[in-house]
């Protein structure tokens, strides 16, 4: 029996891959407290803006659902978005994004399931995805729930792109490729036959099989598979205690519903000081 | 002078066919009054313009207002999908014309540089090229050869942004969150700005200074409006209400439910 969650050890893992002097974005809750993590761990110069543009480069806080309230007052600028793509488009962001279809070759997508005229599902739409593309040197994957309909021989709408047809066309600059993709399964990364899908480690307790089983393609493995590392003591007390005390990891757990939602808000909301609004 | 007018004098800008856009984010400064205006006006065949469509848009597609629709992300950020735009999309009963983030950043910008396009290597190379409504065409730089995505420009008729505050003459800030508003604000035809409060002069305080200045020079019209953002949060004024949100979620496609939602409120 571990002495930590699934979540956590994500977490952990994912806070490994921020460098400094950029900005480090998680745009799920999990890889948004990774870059926290990593801000209050081994990278204090991680420029971070998750949760609000107008309160960017702030100080490592502790994760709320209306976040904007809590950082304000220590955000160093209000960075504009036309200024925040600059900055990407001279490399200085790292990112996780969260993905609703990954293919074999890293392509991603979180626009529409089915063909684009008439989906099958209608999701957000591309959102930054095309355009982190085009600045980010690899582009990083949490995807929460590893099964054939999210980890997928080829997605239906390609929001950022895989290693598949990199051939196509030489450009100046070169896109970002398909970095790390992080599931409740294991690590990935894209250095598999032809750039294709690799297994990196394997989360504890998780068979190479349970993860074939899971995905829409065969996925490559080398023989001898890691575990994924176990988070330190010091990650743990820096998750619990400092960067998600409130417990809003729990909502990308397999426990997470409405009423965990609203409870973990009316405890927010009612904390002392938080009463305005 | 006094730009304060009232919202019937602004939903006036507004006609059937008219391109409405709308400031704010997903569930962050939703200009909400003026969208449950629109979707009770005398009005249709709209077309709505929004990097990051929350509430707003989805009410206006429920409502029937909406022909089509540009936009780059439409959804209630963390607390899931858009009920109405995803019901519209499966039916194929609006026209959509889906952007990235920076790809409509440089289609207002243009607008804003009164010209035709501007270049981008943002979103070259993906899906957002190859819908039948894509906007998009390529061109070749004329100094290094290098291939380019053409944007052109998006001049929306209307523009509805919601501030903290306005005065008089018609400039306003926004404390939190700017989103793409700064350029949106500059490539619309007409601005009307929707404010928390209307003041004689804006305060020389600290989260003025640090808030994103919108310009008189810009604004047609300011209109006062407390809790404007309904149920979107405006930082620092009010919180977004995550139970409406989710009500709202689960029970805007009942047409009773939904109808009564936006008509009495």
């Amino acid at each position: 029996m571990n002495n930590y969650t699934l979540e956590e050890l994500l977490i952990s893992r994912m806070a490994r891959e921020f460098r400094g002097n950029a900005m480090g974005v998680g745009a799920t809750i999990l890889s948004d407290l990774s870059a926290r993590l990593a801000k209050a761990l081994h990278v204090p110069d991680l420029f971070l803006t998750t949760g609000s543009r107008a309160a960017a480069d702030c100080d490592v806080h502790a994760k709320a659902l209306a976040d904007e309230w809590t950082l304000a007052t220590s955000g160093r600028m209000n960075l504009s978005w036309q200024e925040m793509f600059h900055l990407i488009a001279h490399g200085k962001l790292q990112i996780w994004i969260g993905v609703v279809q990954l293919d074999q070759y890293g392509a991603s997508n979180i626009s529409v399931i089915g063909p684009w005229a008439k989906p099958k599902a209608q999701l957000v739409g591309a959102r930054g995805v095309p355009d982190d593309l085009w600045g980010c040197e690899i582009l990083c994957y949490h995807v929460r729930k590893h099964t054939k309909c999210t980890i997928v021989a080829k997605v239906d709408f390609v929001c950022g792109r895989g290693n598949e047809d990199r051939s196509v066309k030489v450009r100046t600059v070169r896109p970002a490729r398909p970095g790390l993709v992080v599931t409740d399964l294991g690590v990935f990364d894209f250095e598999g036959p032809d750039g294709s899908m690799r297994v990196v480690s394997l989360h504890p307790g998780v068979t190479l099989e349970s993860v074939q089983e899971n995905s829409g393609f065969v996925v490559h493995s080398e023989t001898e598979i890691p575990v994924t590392p176990a988070p330190t003591v010091e990650e743990l007390q820096l998750i619990r205690e400092v960067i998600d005390p409130h417990g809003l990891r729990r909502l990308e757990s397999a426990e997470s519903n409405d009423a965990l939602l609203m409870e973990l808000w009316h405890r927010e909301t009612n904390a002392p000081g938080n009463r305005r609004a | 002078m006094k730009k304060t007018v009232t919202l019937a004098q602004a939903l006036a800008a507004v006609s059937s066919g008219s391109s409405v856009a709308f400031g704010g984010g997903g569930i962050q400064r939703k200009p909400m009054a003026v969208a449950r205006a629109l979707a009770t006006a005398d009005l249709d065949d709209l077309t709505v313009v929004t990097m990051l469509g929350g509430p707003e848009t989805d009410l206006l597609i429920g409502a029937g207002k909406v022909r089509e629709l540009r936009f780059a992300f439409v959804g209630f950020d963390a607390f899931g999908l858009a009920p109405h735009f995803r019901k519209a999309r499966e039916a194929g009963s609006i026209s959509v014309v889906e952007y990235s983030e920076a790809t409509i950043i440089a289609a207002f910008e243009a607008a804003a540089k009164n010209l035709p396009f501007l270049p981008t290597r943002f979103g070259l190379d993906t899906d957002i090229l190859t819908t039948p409504t894509a906007p998009f065409s390529t061109v070749i730089c004329p100094f290094s050869g290098e291939e380019l995505l053409a944007v052109p420009a998006l001049c929306p008729d209307v523009a509805f942004i919601h501030a903290n505050m306005a005065d008089r003459h018609g400039n306003a800030v926004i404390i939190g969150d700017g989103y793409a508003d700064p350029l949106l604000l500059q490539a619309a035809k007409t601005v009307f700005v929707t404010a928390e409060r209307i003041v004689d002069e804006l305060p020389d305080d600290a989260a003025t200074a640090g808030g994103t200045f919108l310009s008189r020079l810009w604004i047609e019209g300011v209109i006062e409006m407390p809790r404007g953002a309904g149920m979107t949060a405006l930082y620092p004024e009010y919180r977004f209400d995550l139970a409406a949100i989710l009500e709202y979620q689960k029970r805007a496609t009942d047409p009773e439910w939904f109808s009564a939602w936006f008509r009495d409120q």
